[in-house]
């Protein structure tokens, strides 16, 4: 569940509803980010809900709210995810003055909360230097995980287009990632979202059909305004399974399956692993590259 | 205005030619299972020019990964140093696109 726009909060029992609908269709995750999700005040019932049901939770926030009522209200959660965008001047020049102060009081409690937690770097063209201090940082503060996140066109992303990293930059990006990782060691895990294009085989290489819902639409994304998409916040509006507002996540998912997966499966998935494939690079952003394609073809069409 | 890449900003030395595919296949040694990458610098804007850096291989990876690289043709020096006494635990590779 996710905007980065995100004004209105949609009705819990609409969101609790569809947490059993997505368990039901093979989703094990339940990740919450977008706006600042420690504000709404039924973040608590969301998390159980998804325990419940058998799912995983993650929240990502930016940390500055983290006091002990709201660890207490979230102690349920799996993994809390902290924005942390690179050394404190560029983190408050992101997020405002003081931003970092504001967030790094707070880890001292989250510690103690016992919450499994990591930090998100968003990584720019700019800022891969920035990569082993910020690791450093985690692995001080007690996170277990690190995680890079290319800046992407589609969301957030599009006004800070110039600063998205390229290709090549992505492909340091794991380089450098390997070298903090192996300085950090073990104890903080760090992740680039990026696919090696050698596994893409897999998307070219599947029968068509063969993978289930959740394996295809990964993760399924209910944007603020409860309209149900694909992969990503901010994924092309002519692919959206259909609103919360007026159908159950399962009608969307079912209607969405006999209508259009096959063209999602052919047209998107395989067509953005053949465009990747057919590219120097050897990582791809692959969410981002599925965005792109969709809109692409949408625009075709 | 030209924008200075994060990458051009971790680490720099000296200069040589090298293509996308040399940092295709470089890219890839901080892949192969059982390598730690314990240091990279590149030099070159905007075509990257020189890469160097040193590798952490298990004894029992060390053969495959040298062939990989030598395969490669990309490392114009490559240095094995294995570490440990008496019995080799770790074996230190230092690579260069330049040397």
């Amino acid at each position: 569940m996710s905007s980065p726009d995100e004004t209105e909060a949609l009705d819990v029992d609409l969101l609790l509803a569809a947490i059993i609908d997505a368990a039901g269709e093979g989703y094990d995750v339940l990740a919450v980010s977008g706006s600042e999700p420690l504000l709404y005040r039924d973040l608590p019932r969301l998390i159980r809900r998804a325990k419940e049901v058998g799912m995983t939770s993650a929240v990502t926030t930016n940390g500055t709210l983290l006091d002990d009522r709201r660890l207490a209200m979230i102690g349920g959660v799996d993994l809390l995810a902290i924005s942390l965008d690179g050394v404190p001047a560029s983190h408050d020049r992101m997020r405002g003055a003081r931003s970092f102060e504001r967030m790094s009081r707070r880890l001292d409690g989250l510690r103690a909360s016992g919450i499994r937690f990591g930090f998100i770097f968003t990584l720019t063209m700019q800022n891969l230097d920035e990569l082993e201090w910020v690791a450093e940082f985690a692995l001080a503060a007690g996170a277990s995980l690190l995680q890079v996140h290319p800046l992407e066109l589609a969301g957030r992303g599009l006004p800070l287009g110039g600063a998205r990293p390229d290709e090549e930059e992505l492909q340091w990006a794991v380089v450098e990632a390997s070298r903090v990782q192996t300085a950090v060691g073990p104890s903080l895990t760090v992740h680039v979202d990026a696919v090696a294009r050698g596994s893409l085989t897999q998307v070219l290489d599947r029968p068509g059909g063969t993978t289930g819902f959740a394996g295809l639409v990964d993760p399924l994304v209910i944007e603020s305004d409860g309209s149900i998409t694909p992969v990503e916040h901010g994924f092309d509006r002519s692919w959206s399974l259909g609103s919360l507002h007026r159908d159950s996540l399962a009608t969307c998912v079912d209607r969405f399956r006999t209508d259009r997966l096959a063209d999602l499966e052919e047209h998107v998935l395989r067509g953005a692993a053949v465009d990747a494939a057919g590219r120097d690079s050897r990582f791809v952003n692959w969410h981002e590259a599925v965005g792109l394609r969709a809109r692409a073809h949408a625009d075709a069409c | 205005m030209e924008v200075t890449r994060g990458s051009d900003k971790v680490g720099q030395l000296g200069r040589a030619e090298i293509s996308q595919e040399d940092l295709d296949h470089l890219a890839g040694l901080g892949e192969v299972d059982g390598v730690d990458l314990v240091s990279w610098h590149k030099r070159g804007t905007p075509a990257i020019e020189r890469v160097s850096g040193s590798l952490h291989v298990a004894p029992s990876e060390a053969g495959r990964l040298v062939d990989q690289i030598v395969a490669g043709g990309v490392v114009g020096g490559l240095h094995v140093f294995p570490r440990g006494i008496p019995a080799v635990t770790l074996v230190e590779m230092q690579f260069d696109t330049d040397a």
